[in-house]
């Protein structure tokens, strides 16, 4: 009798913390955060049973990347490969993998995009307060400094055939970046993330419940935050470049943040906006640009000539939007 | 179960007298006690999670670092560590002010629902919502 009162009372226990369980969970296996790295806000959220350990992991990884790939701090490992003694430069394995990506996209795009443009961007210098719009000849001069087939890497050596060619793995680092967080979460096992690396949203597996995830997409010259179409994803990336991200005017002229290696000056482009959505995470951060500099058609052919399974959504400068879907997706 | 029950009528009476003494009227309140907690707690968690923009809070960070949660039921007018201003009102935050020189954040669209932010990008400061059930959008693009 008494076994009989005992055995009723924990089945009903068991059955009440049974109920419980079910419906707490989804925020005990969830950690999110966001620092500043790059310059870059970085927003990771994660969904696992060890959520916070991989969250911290996480941060120390794009912290260990910054110190790698970043063009302007001063004691990066990129900062000490532009201001190198000899021709030849023993590099990480990250650094070494991030420039054969940046290479490669440069050959590619015949050049569209280039990771040797830097000291052409520094003169535009679109990340400080003062507009200024360099001399002509300024360009001119920096322009000869430009070309990535001057840079070449073997395994981890990279060499220089120009002394002067520096490298900026500015359009290509947060592809770069969350592509390594997608791969660190997958090899724990997390089957459940979200990665926002300052707009270059990166998704692993779909959310919690199974479903896709939701991703915005930025509708160009409106403020921050206004979604112009919203795409589904699970296991792919979301990346957005356009003519609206850093522009200014002078004299009634706009200047944009895009720049063609051919001219030096802001790429002449009928595009405000390209969207990449795929699974590459480098790639399809270099795409964005490449997009937006090639022009709709250009961009089109070329992703089908490369065989590159990706879908682009095109926002031309009248604010209309056409979607390119790769073959499997139609 | 019932169908032995109702098959055999002459041991019934034998059968209720036993079921009595098998549960004795506290076992029953000791189950439905437990069954009733866990329901209330089920329905409480449950309640929280449906109705989301009563439970909608804003999270302020600086440097990754917590410095405030509020509900988004109060309006009210919050300074984060003299460099940035922010108002919450009718449900909507927006940054009212800020010492950075792009001023980016408080050019931003105001933010009312789950899992969108303001960032001050120079200062480390984000507002974030949070608190909802997540069945919007995870992620906007820049």
């Amino acid at each position: 009798m008494r076994s009989l009162f005992l055995r009723s009372a924990v089945l009903a226990g068991l059955i009440s913390v049974l109920l419980l369980c079910s419906c707490s969970t989804g925020k005990e296996n969830e950690a999110s955060g966001t620092g500043v790295y790059f310059d870059t806000v970085i927003d990771i959220k994660i969904y696992d049973e060890r959520a916070e350990e991989l969250l911290s992991d996480c941060f120390k990884l794009c912290g260990d990347m910054e110190r790698i790939l970043s063009a302007h701090d001063e004691n990066s490992e990129l900062y000490r490969l532009n201001h190198r003694k000899g021709q030849s430069v023993e590099v990480s394995g990250d650094l070494a993998s991030c420039i054969k990506a940046g290479l490669y996209c440069g050959e590619i795009s015949d050049g569209a995009f280039d990771i040797t443009i830097l000291p052409v961007s520094g003169l535009w210098d679109f990340g400080s307060e003062t507009h200024r719009v360099p001399g002509d000849d300024e360009i001119k001069e920096a322009l000869k400094k430009v070309g990535y087939g001057r840079v070449h890497c073997e395994g981890n050596i990279v060499t220089f055939d120009d002394p002067e060619t520096q490298i900026d793995l500015g359009g290509i680092a947060k592809g770069y970046i969350s592509s390594k967080l997608k791969e660190y979460l997958k090899s724990e096992g997390c089957t459940s993330a979200m990665i926002n690396l300052g707009g270059n949203v990166s998704t692993v597996g779909s959310r919690p419940d199974g479903s896709a995830w939701v991703v915005g997409i930025q509708e160009p010259f409106k403020e921050r935050g206004t979604v112009y179409e919203t795409v589904e994803v699970k296991d792919r990336c979301v990346v957005s470049s356009g003519t609206y991200e850093r522009h200014f005017a002078v004299d009634g002229k706009e200047y944009h943040h895009i720049l063609d290696p051919s001219t030096g000056y802001p790429a002449d482009t009928s595009l405000e906006q390209a969207t990449v959505v795929g699974e590459d995470d480098v790639l399809c951060d270099a795409l964005s640009t490449i997009c937006v500099l090639l022009g709709k058609e250009k961009a089109g052919e070329m992703i089908k000539e490369q065989g590159i399974d990706v879908d682009v959504l095109f926002i031309d400068t009248g604010h209309n939007g056409y979607w390119e879907k790769a073959e499997s997706d139609r | 179960m019932s169908g032995t029950d109702s098959g055999s009528a002459d041991v019934t009476p034998r059968k209720t007298v036993r079921k009595i003494k098998l549960w004795k009227p506290a076992d029953i309140i000791v189950i439905l006690l437990w069954i009733s907690a866990g329901f209330f707690l089920m329905f409480r968690a449950g309640s929280d999670a449906r109705a989301a923009s009563p439970a909608l809070r804003l999270e302020v960070t600086k440097d990754r670092e917590t410095v405030g949660v509020y509900s988004l039921d109060e309006d009210r007018i919050v300074e984060i560590d003299g460099s940035n201003t922010f108002e919450i009102k009718d449900g909507r935050v927006r940054m009212v002010s800020a010492d950075c020189p792009d001023r980016v954040c408080v050019h931003s669209r105001e933010i009312s629902s789950d899992g969108e932010s303001i960032v001050c990008l120079p200062n480390h400061v984000v507002l974030k919502i949070t608190g909802g059930e997540g069945g919007g959008i995870d992620a906007i693009t820049e």
